[in-house]
């Protein structure tokens, strides 16, 4: 009957010939009969579940055509098994299963009198079951050797040497993956001979035979990195985006950063400590912090030539030339390096960070997270860091790093060994909290004197200007002082009076004794100009400004009481 | 001017070493002392708090801690 249905299905309907090559399609009365009968379901893999009927499973052994399609999904033909059922003209999918699946499936059913085959029925199905043993796995594969690339080498392991390895006696493999100072495996390096296995054993070799558990467990164990952490050699088995070839570093810079290392620094902390110097020494561009999304500003940094010209006298540079000079000395320490580009794919595009490996540690490094809070500021002020990040999963690899980066940041900072910072944030939240009252303050007219007098008396220039400005300003003034009564606002002008400038940050104070949403018209507005006077502007000519985009803003919220759109 | 503030927070540590409120706030200072752009990062009422528990005249606060945000300070280590 079945051979018929199929017949006489493909003669009306020519259409469904290819599809039927693939696709075991079923007549709409079985797929009724499955319908109603009693479902297995299964978990594994499918986060939902899936539902099976007993008598499909059933049938895929126990039916020449059903089972002409499992002979081409074991015989590697099909990747998968998709059961679509006919109705009304067209097909629908019922069921798409797996080679593991099927096998585990029916096993169940077998063990618990759920089905029953014939005796030939039996036979193929354990032959199908066979295929896909461990035995037959052994058979197979295990006189081959796998060959495999990791830290810019080639290997080639035995097959047979994972097999020993995960198949040892429990105290054994125990020994060897939790012991940290044995550092092989069989005489290989063990994080490499680690990496190795788990990278043999991927998905799709999984998905073909059934392993031991205490197999796939160890397997599982060694994925997460918990006692051997490889996952440097898994993340960056070698550099990517490496524009390093091009990447000329100034030769005062160079002496700059390099001058004072240590040579007995291992390559983790020579690592670390360029670029905490790079973060020392470097700042910001002011004119492309203004201006980004000019051409003629982007058009100065696009060039990777224009790295060369970056040194300790001229020390502007943006992300990615920074990122350049950053990469350029980790190659030159012999570390992978992997340049991180976003949705941007070519260099002087958008925001990037690197990211490199150095024995089991994989870092992130960015020296922008922020233009003012980021570790080109932070390093400076002898601040936390923030751009330098830990991304392996082990916590013991991440606490080691942390631990080092901080020995090094100090050494940076020329800290006593035995001086312990403690956390600035908490000391100064427990020291108001002692104070037990409030602090009387000047005024907030006197306050703003204070504030007027110190920016108007600047010897700073760029970004630690402006960097100063804020911070002054966030320090005096509370927080409803800096919503309600006086703002400060950076923009960018884009008719600056310095020569070669495309853009310069132009600073707008703004200021209401009574409130600005209450009062706008009391409103006042002045700009700081580059040689430290403060300029009153109308509100008018402010706005005109906008307008016809001598203005324009960078990542800020409003001026109060100014409309600048278009 | 920091470094004279340091060395007042030491005396004064010395001098409070059997009034333990005073001792603690000292201590406290000491340790807000240990960054040194400190005065960049804190609040004026805090800042003014600290100035009055180091004992500066009500009539100088206001001229050491504009010397103490003053941009020659700013970053240093």
């Amino acid at each position: 009957m079945d051979e018929q249905f199929i017949k006489d299905f493909l003669q009306e309907h020519p259409e469904f010939k290819n599809l039927a090559a693939q696709t075991l399609i079923i007549s709409p009365e079985k797929k009724q009969e499955y319908d109603l009968d009693a479902k297995l379901l299964l978990i594994e893999d499918n986060p939902l579940g899936k539902e099976v009927s007993y008598k499909l499973l059933h049938d895929l052994f126990a039916m020449p055509r059903y089972f002409s399609y499992v002979k081409k999904l074991y015989a590697g033909e099909l990747s998968f098994l998709r059961i679509d059922a006919y109705e009304n003209g067209d097909t629908k999918c019922l069921n798409i299963l797996k080679r593991k699946e099927i096998i585990s499936s029916i096993n169940y059913l077998l063990t618990n009198n759920l089905i029953r085959f014939t005796e030939s029925e039996l036979s193929s199905y354990e032959s199908i079951k066979s295929s896909m043993s461990y035995e037959t796995f052994l058979e197979n594969n295990s006189k081959k050797t796998y060959s495999f690339q990791a830290n810019n080498q080639e290997y080639a392991l035995p097959v047979i040497s994972f097999l020993n390895f995960l198949t040892l006696p429990t105290d054994e493999y125990c020994k060897i993956v939790e012991d940290s100072s044995i550092s092989t495996i069989f005489g290989f390096d063990k994080r490499i001979f680690a990496y190795a296995c788990t990278s043999y054993f991927n998905k799709d070799l999984l998905d073909e035979y059934f392993f031991p558990k205490t197999f796939l467990s160890r397997l599982d164990a060694l994925r997460k990195y918990e006692y051997i952490d490889y996952e440097s050699l898994e993340k960056l088995g070698e550099s990517k985006n490496d524009i390093t070839s091009k990447v000329n570093i100034n030769s005062a810079l160079k002496e700059a950063v390099l001058e004072s290392l240590p040579e007995h620094f291992s390559a983790l902390e020579k690592a670390l400590y360029i670029y905490f110097k790079l973060c020392e020494i470097l700042t910001y561009d002011e004119e492309y912090y203004a201006a980004k999304e000019d051409k003629r500003v982007k058009y100065k940094h696009e060039s990777i030539k224009n790295v060369v010209n970056i040194s300790p006298l001229k020390n502007s540079a943006v992300c990615y030339e920074i990122n350049a000079i950053f990469a350029k000395f980790l190659k030159d320490l012999g570390l992978n390096v992997h340049i991180k580009r976003g949705e941007q794919v070519f260099y002087g595009d958008g925001h990037e960070n690197l990211e490199f490996s150095c024995d089991e540690y994989y870092v992130r490094a960015d020296t922008v997270t922020s233009i003012f809070k980021g570790d080109l500021s932070n390093v400076k002020m002898g601040k936390e860091y923030e751009g330098l990040k830990c991304l392996n999963k082990n916590a013991n690899t991440f606490n080691r790093f942390h631990n080092i980066a901080k020995k090094v940041y100090d050494y940076i900072l020329n800290m006593p060994k035995n001086k312990q910072r403690e956390s600035f944030i908490a000391v100064t939240s427990y020291y108001q909290m002692v104070q037990n009252k409030d602090t009387p303050v000047p005024s907030f007219e006197e306050r703003f004197e204070m504030f007027l007098s110190k920016i108007t008396s600047l010897t700073l220039i760029g970004i630690d200007r402006l960097s100063y400005i804020l911070d002054i300003y966030n320090r005096i003034f509370s927080l409803a002082e800096r919503r309600n009564n006086f703002k400060v606002t950076i923009v960018g002008n884009n008719k600056p009076l310095i020569p070669n400038k495309v853009a310069t940050p132009e600073v707008i104070l703004s200021f209401n004794e009574q409130a600005f949403f209450l009062a706008p018209e009391l409103t006042k507005h002045f700009i700081l100009t580059k040689e430290n006077t403060l300029i009153p502007i109308a509100k008018e000519e402010l706005e005109e400004k906008f307008q016809v985009k001598d203005y324009v803003k960078i990542n800020d919220p409003a001026i109060p009481d100014i409309n600048t759109r278009r | 001017m920091f470094n004279k503030l340091k060395n007042i927070n030491e005396q004064l540590l010395n001098i409070y070493q059997d009034n333990e409120p005073e001792r603690v706030k000292q201590n406290l200072i000491k340790l807000v002392f240990q960054n040194p752009n400190c005065f960049f990062e804190i609040d004026i009422n805090i800042a003014y708090s600290i100035l009055r528990d180091l004992k500066i005249p009500e009539t100088e606060l206001k001229t050491v801690y504009l010397e103490l945000i003053d941009s020659k300070n700013y970053r240093n280590n």
